[in-house]
């Protein structure tokens, strides 16, 4: 949720202005957020979430303005607030010396963040029903002499649907994965 | 480059989105597509999907030289990329150990388990799980008389066939007991009764599907929502044309791979209100979530087809099937 002074009834409006269905505007709220720090991302933002917050919160500040005489998808509005946040960032002064408080990750941290999240993965692996884990299983390993795209047409063909469905289920089960991960290594952190 | 819009077909569409991650697309030509990626969820999906393609491509090392530069100038330059790509080297790892440790179930053997997205990066464990489920003396003969073990084991495999073959009883050969072709077959017959009179059982009916040639709809397409349905449920597709012909039509169904699923002939076009079109029905139960394309064709004076207009739609799981709650309402379509 946007924080930055933001009063409350503005995010009320934002989600109303997404959906009617609060649950509906809360899942699209969610989509756009995605996209957003995909698009900061392949922009090639070097911390594509806070450029996010900033056009959440720019959104949420202005909605009240904007939700009443806009007219089609509000994602188009978001996409357009961030194309000037991006400007704005390209064009910020570049620093010239390096900060002090600069974080450089030394190996061993890297290691540590490297078991810390093949221990979120494993507890998260955990989570996924039998069938699901299975199924991803399957769609990642490779089993000679069968090529690995040999082995996902026979893996579609057992669960009975087609290679591209099955692709996009193997994906949505790597992002459930991944989002529980973010989750966990979050709660580890705070702690 | 087409305008992004107008792309129809799936590869055309997968190659456009991995020129944009590599940044071979102009700049235009990346907004119109960030445009799309906000406007349809869909899409934004498919570009994560071939986003992740990408990845372990390029961590399997089967990506183009030229490929390879473009990424690596785009991924190992900015932090937030390198996350992308550590979390799919864990993952990989993670994979690869519950091969070795405590896999899932599954009908295969985990000694022969390999992980496809680590070719490159950890070659040596790979080809170490390979070498010890074979056996050494195996492994010697590959290497040292690769010609003469392919043949021997050719040899077995044909002989086996053959075997197998006498031992279920077919002595005598019969053509057409291909069983895919037969069923394919079968399908056509059904299918050819139900169209005969272009008309079904009107209760049968539970979806209408009006498909625009893709050409003309700029490649959008028409989204059928699948749920469960009695076994002789039918949806009918209206194939609208640009103008009608005496001529007899035929229209082939195929998958999201290009191969044919079907096909049905002898179709004539109708006067509707919103112009002519061919209407045709096919039992929900031939479709599985999924994309399709309709090629459809007129019969012309040497006696085969010209084809004239492309139709597309997907089949997808609706979220009462997901979620596994009861079906309350059958086939409904939507515009993707």
């Amino acid at each position: 949720m946007p924080t930055d002074q933001t009063p409350p009834e503005n995010f009320e409006l934002l989600l109303s202005w997404l959906a009617s269905d609060r649950d509906k505007a809360g899942e699209k709220y969610e989509q756009i957020r995605r996209n957003l720090l995909d698009y900061f991302r392949r922009r090639e933002v070097s911390d594509p979430l806070s450029l996010t917050d900033e056009v959440m919160i720019r959104v949420a500040r202005k909605v009240n303005q904007v939700a009443t005489g806009f007219v089609g998808d509000p994602s188009a509005y978001f996409l357009a607030v961030a194309r000037r946040v991006l400007a704005e960032w390209w064009r910020r002064p570049v620093e010239t010396e390096i900060p002090e408080d600069i974080h450089v990750f030394h190996d061993s941290e890297t290691g540590e963040r490297r078991e810390l999240m093949l221990q979120s993965l494993e507890q998260c692996w955990a989570r996924l029903p039998p069938r699901e884990q299975r199924i991803l299983y399957r769609y990642c390993i490779e089993t000679p002499p069968l090529k690995i795209a040999k082995s996902r047409e026979l893996l579609a063909r057992e669960i009975n649907v087609s290679l591209n469905s099955l692709r996009v289920m193997t994906h949505r089960l790597k992002r459930k994965l991944k989002c529980c991960i973010e989750r966990l290594t979050e709660n580890k952190n705070l702690k | 480059m087409k305008p992004i819009i107008f792309m129809r077909d799936f590869k055309e569409q997968q190659n456009t989105i991995r020129q944009f991650l590599l940044g071979e697309l102009t700049e235009q030509e990346s907004e119109e597509l960030e445009d799309l990626i906000f406007a349809e969820p869909d899409f934004a999906e498919e570009v994560q999907i071939v986003e992740d393609e990408l990845i372990t491509e390029y961590r399997a090392g089967s990506m183009r030289t030229e490929d390879r530069v473009l990424f690596e100038a785009r991924y190992s330059r900015n932090s937030a990329n390198q996350a992308a790509l550590e979390y799919e080297k864990v993952f990989g790892e993670f994979i690869l150990s519950k091969s070795k440790g405590n896999p899932p179930p599954t009908d295969l053997k985990p000694s022969e388990l390999r992980l496809s997205t680590t070719q490159t990066s950890a070659p040596s464990e790979s080809l170490k799980i390979s070498r010890e489920s074979r056996g050494p003396w195996l492994f010697f003969v590959f290497k040292t008389h690769r010609a003469l073990a392919y043949s021997v084991l050719l040899a077995c495999l044909l002989l086996s066939i053959v075997v197998v073959w006498l031992l279920s009883g077919h002595y005598t050969f019969q053509s057409g007991n291909n069983p895919i072709q037969a069923q394919r077959q079968a399908i056509e017959v059904e299918l050819a009764r139900l169209n005969a009179t272009g008309r079904a059982l009107p209760e049968k009916v539970v979806s209408t599907a009006d498909l625009q040639p893709s050409e003309r709809y700029k490649g959008t397409m028409a989204r059928i929502e699948a749920r469960k349905t009695t076994p002789d449920a039918l949806i009918e597709f209206r194939l609208n044309l640009m103008q009608a012909s005496t001529q007899k039509y035929r229209a082939v169904f195929l998958d999201d791979r290009q191969n044919e699923l079907f096909a049905i002939s002898n179709l004539t076009a109708q006067n509707t209100p919103s112009g002519p079109a061919i209407r045709l029905f096919v039992p929900t139960r031939y479709l599985n979530p999924g994309d399709y394309q309709v090629h459809l064709s007129v019969s012309n004076k040497s006696g085969g087809n010209d084809e004239i207009n492309g139709y597309s739609f997907r089949v997808v799981e609706s979220r009462a099937m997901i979620s596994g709650t009861r079906y309350s309402s059958l086939w409904g379509v939507s515009w993707l």
